[in-house]
């Protein structure tokens, strides 16, 4: 189950999508989903549906991959499509009981549906094609202006990376404790839900013990090799707009312009 | 010329209770007063709590000296203002693997450090590319650090520290976790440092084996200094270390365990090879 | 009184591009009150297995008998295998989480649902096992020591009476002092109450002074089983598989390979003394 989620996920292809400077990525997934909640007719989804595939041809992500991270959020889909259908006000075609469905409900439905399956699917079109550093970067760059108002971005965006390289060690290290407790005659699967929760507490003091050594000894490490913060400091890649960000970025603004005429004109 | 050189050095541990009061002092480091000449090997041995880490942490200012005084390259770690010029010469490889890189990818934790003191991003991949090729790991540049073995991951600590130039590398304890393969990796690795790149290694460590090519050998225990030499003078001193809850290298105890029966072999036997030919020697 | 591995394989990920067969074909006896050492390289399998002999990991195909029952049959209580055969992991001080060493001692009986009698009887007899005073009892098992908090660790396990202790790297990261008191009482344990005891480590010199049979893993699969000494025999093809023998081996070997009529099956320092000694005496007769 959970290796079905690829949303969030890096996919190791080379590709024009994945070269892009990750700002350029950032500013247009943004703008792209505002995009999305701009026009209310079919045109306009035509438009950014047929400017996703462009994109997704782009990147070389297997189209196979993509839909799979579809599938887990399957069930919020529907549920926004039930919703929809049954809950919008107008003329009922078809009744049954309470349950009232209108012409007006099935095309918000259906719209709401595209729209959500838009969104994720050019959101986690980002996630492919970047990899988690160069996203922190872009994040970093993106938000250097807030540093005026002293919000402390390089910090943050220095416990992004640190929080994304220890992920799989602390997912490591949970299943070797839960296993070690096993070994103790540990049950964390039987039960009702207060006994679930009083099991988890062999599991979880280690956990935090484990987490809190480690976050002191990387103190030491990063202290040990110069670690003072964010100023005087230089990048092994430091981000640069490159002949091809440019160009991307012309692509999206004409795509805007697109919607924006469809908006105004149809 | 000296690289370090310590006067006098004690550090105190002091545990407070919850109002302040000092509730127990330890020393951890009693009086000690040692010299490093630039680019030499120096292993400093010792058990569990003999303060060897301790005082590895004095050499990179990482905790300051409660009494006495630690120079490193001329600087005094007691000044806070020399804190970043001693970190920049004196580099430090800790004991666990995991939890002293910072990168998700290896060329990228090998270039934290440089990023750190200011070196421009053109020099910054320069030194990366070279450090990670003097460890060993140049085709490793590009992959996750969680799917490298042990001594993998501490190949590229060290190289982390290789890519600040400093003119002194510690190791504390590097080998601690790490199975044979990845711990003899590791010490070649570092003795090759030592001999290509004249960088001064300083390795802390309770594994006897390690500490044979050393060109001096340091044996702490109770925080004070209680043997020093070089390891064939060290190692002749069998019965000593084992006072000290330190062991020796199997053949060497063998050497030792014969000499007592009476047999005439020379002191302090280091390898196989040596303890044959002397045997074969007595035969003839 | 036994285990019994008949043809176990495991493979992971499977049905993937990553998939790893971990286990190749295993077959072994382990009978009561042995002293086992299971050695090879890291990857070579040795955790793969000991998890299977608790049923921490099930095996792909094959079967496992633990005194002549199918511990794969669908009725049978994998919670006793794990009561009966305890599981020392590496670093096992990681998993201590109680607020004093003797509550911590006593989660393993508590969860074979004793009552609550004897499970204070069991962890006060599994401290005295391990070497721990009385005065530790209410101590928080996190101001200890290393080599102290293992031993909690060690004495967790033994307070659910296992038949079988198998310990996966004990002394991993301890000084020599740590790991000789770690060996010295699990020795003592073993001589004292007869446990079966399976010990994984990577140093040859310990395996060899304290273990009786060897087993070898290499790449998923039994590469030597046998007498410790007949095992060490082969330290040629145990240096193939990046192994090697205890140090006085060689030493052995080479003075034999050199014309002296030195017995090369020692593997212990003393061993070695004794033999040479003789060689040299002899040599002077």
């Amino acid at each position: 189950m959970i290796r079905d989620i690829t949303i969030g996920q890096y996919y190791p292809v080379e590709s024009k999508l994945h070269s892009l400077d990750p700002r350029v990525k950032l500013v247009c997934t943004i703008f792209y989903i505002l995009s999305l909640f701009l026009f209310n007719n079919y045109y306009g989804y035509l438009v950014a549906g047929v400017f996703l595939i462009f994109v997704i041809a782009q990147s070389k992500v297997p189209v196979s991959f993509i839909f799979r991270g579809l599938k887990a959020v399957i069930m919020l889909l529907l549920v926004t499509v039930v919703f929809n259908l049954f809950l919008t006000p107008g003329e009922p075609i078809w009744q049954f009981g309470i349950l009232k469905i209108s012409e007006e409900g099935i095309h918000f439905a259906v719209k709401m549906a595209i729209r959500l399956i838009f969104l994720i699917i050019g959101s986690s079109l980002m996630t492919f094609t970047t990899t988690p550093n160069h996203l922190t970067d872009g994040l970093e760059r993106l938000l250097g202006p807030l540093k005026k108002i002293k919000v402390p971005v390089h910090e943050i965006s220095m416990m992004m990376s640190i929080a994304l390289r220890f992920i799989p060690i602390l997912l490591e290290e949970t299943d070797k404790i839960m296993k070690a407790q096993m070994a103790r005659g540990a049950d964390f699967e039987n039960g009702n839900m207060i006994d679930r929760a009083k099991n988890l507490v062999p599991l979880l003091v280690p956990l935090f013990v484990s987490a809190f050594r480690r976050a002191n000894d990387l103190a030491m490490a990063m202290e040990a090799r110069c670690y003072n913060g964010g100023e005087g400091r230089t990048k092994m890649k430091p981000l640069k707009y490159h002949k091809n960000d440019y160009v991307a970025y012309m692509i999206f603004i004409f795509y805007i312009a697109i919607i924006f005429v469809i908006r105004m004109v149809l | 010329m000296n690289i370090i050189e310590t006067k006098d050095l004690v550090f105190e541990y002091i545990r407070r209770d919850e109002e302040g009061n000092v509730e127990s002092i330890s020393r951890a480091i009693d009086d000690v007063s040692f010299d490093i000449k630039k680019g030499d090997f120096v292993a400093i041995l010792g058990h569990n709590g003999s303060g060897k880490s301790t005082l590895a942490k004095h050499i990179n200012a990482l905790l300051m000296p409660t009494e006495g005084a630690l120079w490193v390259n001329g600087y005094n770690t007691s000044n806070a203002d020399n804190v970043w010029k001693i970190r920049e010469s004196a580099g430090m490889v800790f004991q666990n693997p995991d939890n002293q890189i910072i990168g998700t990818v290896v060329e990228e934790d090998v270039g934290f450090g440089p990023e750190n003191i200011g070196v421009p991003t053109k020099e910054i991949w320069e030194r990366v590319e070279k450090s990670l090729e003097s460890v060993g790991m140049l085709e490793y540049r590009h992959h996750s650090p969680n799917k490298l073995s042990g001594g993998q991951k501490q190949r590229v600590a060290i190289a982390g520290i290789m890519a600040m130039k400093p003119e002194c590398i510690i190791l504390d304890e590097p080998t601690a976790m790490l199975d044979p393969n990845g711990r003899r990796d590791v010490i070649e690795t570092v003795r090759e440092l030592n001999q290509k790149e004249k960088v001064t290694v300083i390795l802390i460590t309770h594994y006897m084996e390690e500490v044979i090519h050393a060109d001096k050998v340091i044996v702490m225990d109770s925080g004070k200094i209680v043997l020093e030499g070089t390891p064939r003078e060290i190692f002749s001193k069998v019965e000593k270390l084992k006072r000290y809850s330190l062991d020796v290298p199997q053949v060497t105890e063998l050497a030792y365990e014969l000499k007592q029966e009476g047999l005439d072999i020379p002191n302090a036997i280091l390898t196989v090879d040596e303890l044959v030919e002397a045997l074969l020697k007595l035969e003839r | 009184m036994s285990i019994i591995l008949d043809k176990i394989n495991y493979s992971y990920n499977n049905g993937t591009a990553y998939e790893k067969q971990a286990l190749r074909d295993i077959n072994l006896v382990i009978n009561d009150g042995e002293f086992i050492g299971l050695i090879g390289h890291t990857g070579s399998g040795k955790s793969t297995l000991i998890q299977h002999l608790n049923g921490l990991i099930k095996a792909s195909s094959g079967n496992i008998y633990y005194n002549g029952a199918d511990i794969y049959d669908k009725d049978y209580k994998m919670k006793d295998l794990r009561s009966k055969v305890g599981l020392v992991f590496q670093y096992p001080e990681h998993q201590l989480f109680e607020t004093t060493v003797f509550k911590d001692i006593c989660f393993g009986p508590k969860n074979l649902k004793l009552d609550p009698l004897e499970v204070d009887l069991r962890a006060y007899e599994a401290m005295k096992l391990v070497g721990l005073g009385e005065d530790m009892l209410d101590v928080s098992p996190f101001e200890l020591s290393g080599g102290q908090k293992r031993r909690v660790a060690i004495a967790g396990v033994l307070a659910m009476k296992p038949d079988i202790l198998i310990l996966d790297e004990p002394t991993a990261g301890l000084d020599p002092r740590g790991r000789d008191e770690i060996l010295d009482q699990i020795e003592k344990l073993h001589r004292e109450t007869k446990i079966t005891v399976i010990l994984v480590s990577h140093s040859m010199e310990d395996v060899a002074k304290y273990v009786d049979r060897i087993i070898v893993m290499n790449k998923g699969e039994v590469f030597f089983d046998d007498e410790k000494r007949k095992v060490f025999a082969n330290y040629k093809q145990l240096e193939e598989i990046g192994l090697a023998a205890p140090q006085v081996t060689y030493v052995m070997n080479e003075l034999k390979k050199h014309g002296a009529s030195v017995d090369t099956k020692a593997i212990t320092v003393h061993e070695a003394k004794e033999d040479i000694m003789r060689w040299i005496k002899g040599e002077r007769r």
